[in-house]
Parts: structure tokens; sequence; C-alpha cells
């Protein structure tokens, strides 16, 4: 009976080896693709270095199941608590310290306002006057020249302001962050009671956030009608495009390339372009842009000859990248292509 | 219990049940990797993967030649465009709306000593396009994608 007993716990304890979340595992499927190997940093901050022994586990779990809205950071509603554990023992395990650091979890009270005028004297420069940073896109900057080596985390962030507890904010702003253009108090020359102040502002954040209005009711596709032949669209628009200042790329039939020329479909053609001051500057918010671009519009003659327009419904795409300043940016752009369409199918 | 406790009981666990049948809905929006081979054989390796699970490349749009001579450090930026003729014919007949999401595309891009490919995720369509008879087809799409990604990150050195 012991014995059996004994070749059964035996038996368990690979499977239960087996069924531990694997850390690294884990880290490098879900965060090495923005953060890098090692937590160098990519599209996303740097987690690796000095920071990491000021990190609360209870921070890092947060952020990984909240995520950043808007700040391009997904939210892991997926992972179970262990998983989500076992990444945090990972990322832990780059910088061993004896005692990690704990935080109290009571609230900070200082003056909001006072903070605010102080946080704008002091912080706004990186950090952007309403706490939704000042630089361009997220992350390290690598192949990409921008104004900030690492640019600043948005603080005006729910997912931010949720994993964060009053006392951390204010051993961050207390110590700085070493090896990065984020001053510490002390050089800011900040009393105990402004960085208490400033705290209080930050937190005051969670109020004046706006969140991004959904889209609910509309189309992922727009369609147009054009009230002239296929010939005679194409060529409209190709003249509204060069009217705009868009660079042109050669068209290109749908099907091209995947099956011989002559039994491609000829009356589905993209007209491609790109305004390539807004394309550098969209590239630098977001380097996976290039998803959804170029721009394009597809010209369709139907089986009865009616001809019609096909393209991406631009504000509805970009909010898949979960980067506020993308959309920003993507509707401003799709209303110069609704100014384009209207030209072309008058 | 009292009628008040009984309704917030009932309500929670209606919540919770809520919960369970949306979240394995909400998918990931981009599929994404980092691969540890240079430029050109992520190139190279990416274009046999696609081949193996069927598809073929449309082309290749170079993003790079202008981003460099915007103050872009490298020049390592290129958009693939593939898919399967057969399937495209079909899905543009039958669903025009999916036109300007076609051919799928993966974006492959150098950042400092490894790549970076991403694309949208498939399932993400799904909520843009709940028509019942794309989800197969969507999720084809996905389990192809997640498992070219993960032959490339599992690559060894060339
Ligand atoms: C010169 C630019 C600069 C200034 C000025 C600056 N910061 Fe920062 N801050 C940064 C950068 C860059 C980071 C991210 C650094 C890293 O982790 O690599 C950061 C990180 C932070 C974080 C951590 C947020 C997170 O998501 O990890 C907090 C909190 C913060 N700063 C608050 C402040 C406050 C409050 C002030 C003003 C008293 C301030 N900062 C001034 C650049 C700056
Ligand atoms: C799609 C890109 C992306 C993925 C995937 C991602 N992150 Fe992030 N992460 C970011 C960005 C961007 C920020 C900074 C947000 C900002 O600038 O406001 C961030 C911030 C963080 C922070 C706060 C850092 C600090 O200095 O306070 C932590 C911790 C973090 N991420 C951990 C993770 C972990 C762990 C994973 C994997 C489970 C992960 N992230 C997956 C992009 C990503």
């Amino acid at each position: 009976m012991t014995r059996s007993l004994l070749a059964f716990c035996i038996w368990l304890v690979p499977l239960a080896i087996l069924a531990a979340p694997n850390g690294k595992q884990l880290y490098t499927r879900h965060c090495s693709v923005c953060h890098n190997d090692n937590g160098m940093g990519g599209i996303g901050l740097p987690l690796n270095g000095e920071k990491i022994e000021h990190f609360p586990r209870d921070y890092v779990f947060k952020t990984i199941r909240l995520g950043r809205e808007g700040r391009v950071m997904p939210a892991f509603g997926k992972l179970s608590d262990a998983q989500i554990d076992a990444i945090v023992d990972y990322v832990f395990s780059w910088k061993k310290t004896s005692e990690r650091a704990e935080y109290s979890d009571q609230k900070i009270t200082g003056n909001p306002k006072a903070g605010a005028e102080l946080f704008a004297r002091k912080c706004a420069a990186c950090h952007g006057k309403d706490g939704k940073s000042n630089g361009l896109g997220t992350g390290v900057t690598t192949s990409r020249e921008r104004k900030f080596k690492v640019v600043p985390p948005a603080l005006n962030n729910p997912g931010f302001l949720a994993s964060a507890s009053d006392y951390w904010i204010y051993d961050t702003i207390q110590n700085g962050r070493r090896g990065t253009i984020m001053p510490p108090q002390k050089k800011l020359k900040l009393t105990d009671q402004q960085v208490k102040d400033i705290v209080s502002h930050i937190r005051s954040f969670e109020q004046s956030y706006q969140k991004h209005e959904a889209l609910e009711e509309d189309q992922p596709t727009l369609v147009f009608d054009s009230p002239y032949d296929f010939d005679t669209t194409v060529h409209n628009l190709k003249q509204s495009l060069k009217g705009l200042n868009f660079r042109y790329f050669p068209d290109r039939y749908m099907e091209m390339g995947l099956a011989p020329d002559k039994e491609i479909n000829k009356k589905q053609l993209s007209l491609r372009f790109c305004n390539f001051n807004q394309l550098y500057k969209l590239i630098n918010i977001d380097p996976r842009l290039g998803i959804v671009l170029p721009c394009r519009i597809t010209v369709v003659e139907q089986p009865d000859g009616a001809v019609k327009l096909y393209l991406i419904n631009m504000k509805m795409a970009a909010r898949l990248f979960n980067n506020t300043q993308l959309t920003e940016i993507a509707e401003q752009m799709h209303d110069s292509v609704m100014e384009l369409i209207d030209e072309a199918t008058l | 219990m009292n009628r008040c406790k009984k309704t917030i009981w009932l309500r929670s666990v209606l919540l919770c049940l809520l919960w369970l049948m949306v979240a394995p809905a909400q998918a990931e929006n981009m599929i994404m990797v980092r691969v540890h081979q240079n430029f050109d054989n992520t190139m190279i390796l990416l274009k046999e993967a696609l081949n193996d699970y069927g598809y073929r490349i449309a082309h290749i749009q170079k993003c790079d030649g202008g981003l460099s001579g915007f103050g872009y450090k490298t020049d390592e930026y290129k958009s693939v465009f593939f898919g399967k003729f057969q399937e495209m014919r079909h899905l543009t007949g039958t669903h025009p709306e999916l036109i300007p999401y076609l051919p799928l595309k993966i974006a492959v891009m150098k950042e400092n000593d490894s790549i970076l490919l991403a694309a949208l995720n498939p399932l993400s369509l799904s909520a843009l396009f709940p028509n019942e008879d794309l989800q197969n087809q969507f999720g084809r799409w996905e389990s192809d994608l997640r498992a070219i990604f993960d032959e490339l990150a599992a690559s060894k050195e060339l």
C-alpha cells in the first residue's frame, strides 16, 4: 500500500514540473516581441536594469493583466494567475536582490493643484502636459531617429494608474530612473511635500483621462459606387492622387503574382499610394504599421458593369494597434482620402 | 437569503457566465514574433514556410527607399503580400468587403540585431466580419500564421 502510494507520488513529480508554467517560455512568446529578450526594450520600454529592484511584484503582475490601453501594450486577459506569476519570476530573475522593495499601499494626500503646477514645470517636457507622453511612439529608439532615446511612458494611462501604488510612484520620482533621462528628486530640487503633491496630481489623471469612444456602428470596409466606367474611374483617381501630393506606386491587379498573368482578373485594380511625410511620422509611432500600408483603393468592375471602390476603414483598422497617437493620425488621413474619393467620383 | 442579496448573487453568476462566454472570443489583434536571423535569411525562411503551407507570395513591397531618405537608419523593412489564388478568387466574389484586407500581409522589420515579424491576427477580422461562413477561414489563416511564426522563431541560424 505505502509502496504504491510512493510510486504514485513519484509519478506525480514530473507531472507537476510539466504543469508548472515556464516563465522564460511565456516571456519569449508574449513579451519579447516588444521588450526584447532579456528586457532590453524595443517597441516596449526596457524592463531590465536597476529599475527591476524597484518593481513591486504587484505592479508587474497588474501591468501584464491590464496592459496599457492606447499605449500599445495589450492586456493579457487569457493568461492564468500562475502563468503571470511565472513571467514575473522570470523578469525578476534578471536582477537578483536580497529583499524586494515593498511599498505601503496607503494613499498619499498631497495638494493636486500645487502638483499640477509642478508637473507642468518639471515633468511635462517629457511626460506631456496632460501626462500622455511628449514623445512620438513608445519604447526604445532603435532604427528610428527620434527625439527621445527612450520614449517617456504615459502617466495618465488607466493601466498604469491601476497598477502603480501612490508610494511606488513617490519612490520612482524620488529615485528617478538611473541610466535613463528620468531625473531623481534631488536633481529636480523638489521637497518631499512637492513630490507628494505631484503624486496627487498624477492620481487625478484617473478622472481626466479620455477614453477613445468605440466605433461600433462603423463598417470595416468602405464601399463607394462610381458613376463612371472602369477605365475612367481609374483615370480620375490617379488625377486626384497627383493633386493631393500623394506618392503613388505602380498599379497592381488584386490577383497578380498569385496565378499566371493570363488567368488573373483585370477588372480588380488596386491603386496604391502614400504620403511620405506622414509615413515617416507614422512608422515612428508604430513600426508595425507596414501591416496596413500602403494605402490602397481597389477599383472593381462588377459582372453587371457597375464600378465600385473598396477601401479599408482606416479609423477602424488603426484601433487594432492599441495606439492612440496612431488612431488620431489615421482619423486625419481618413478625411483626406475621403476628399480624394469625392473628387474622383463627382 | 433576502431578495436583494439574491439578485446580487444571481447577477454575479450571470456576469461570470457572460465573462466566460466573451473571454475566449477576445483575440490578440496582432501576431508577432522575434527572429534571430539576419534580414535576408529571415526572408528566405519566411518564403519557404509560406510555400510549405500552400501560400504563394504575390509580391514584396520595399518600404525602405523612402524611409532611409527620412532619417530611418535601416533599409531593412519589407511587406510581404501572400495568398492562395483560388481562395482569393472565391472570397472576393462572395465577400467583396474583404477586398481591402487581401492579399494577407506580413511586415518584416529589423530592430537592432533581430528581426520582427508582425501581422494582423486574422481572428481579429472575426469581430469586424462576423459572417458565419468566414469564421473557419479566419481560423485557418490564424493557425497557419502562428505555425509559420513559431517555425521562424525556432529556426537555427543559417
Ligand atoms: C527628461 C525627461 C523626463 C523628465 C523631466 C521626467 N521623466 Fe519620468 N520618465 C522618463 C523616462 C524616459 C521614463 C522611462 C524610463 C525607463 O524606464 O527606461 C520615465 C518614467 C517615469 C515613471 C514610471 C512610469 C512607468 O510606466 O514606468 C514615472 C512614475 C515618472 N517617470 C514620473 C515622472 C515625474 C512625476 C516627473 C516630474 C517630477 C518626471 N517623471 C520627469 C523621462 C522623464
Ligand atoms: C505590443 C507590445 C508589447 C507587448 C507584447 C508587451 N508590452 Fe509591456 N509595454 C509595452 C509598452 C509600449 C510599454 C510602455 C507604455 C508607455 O509608454 O506608456 C510597456 C510597459 C510595460 C511595463 C512597465 C515598465 C515600467 O518601466 O514601468 C512592464 C512591467 C511591462 N510592459 C511588462 C510586459 C510583460 C511582462 C509582457 C509580456 C507578458 C509585456 N509587457 C508585453 C509594450 C508591450
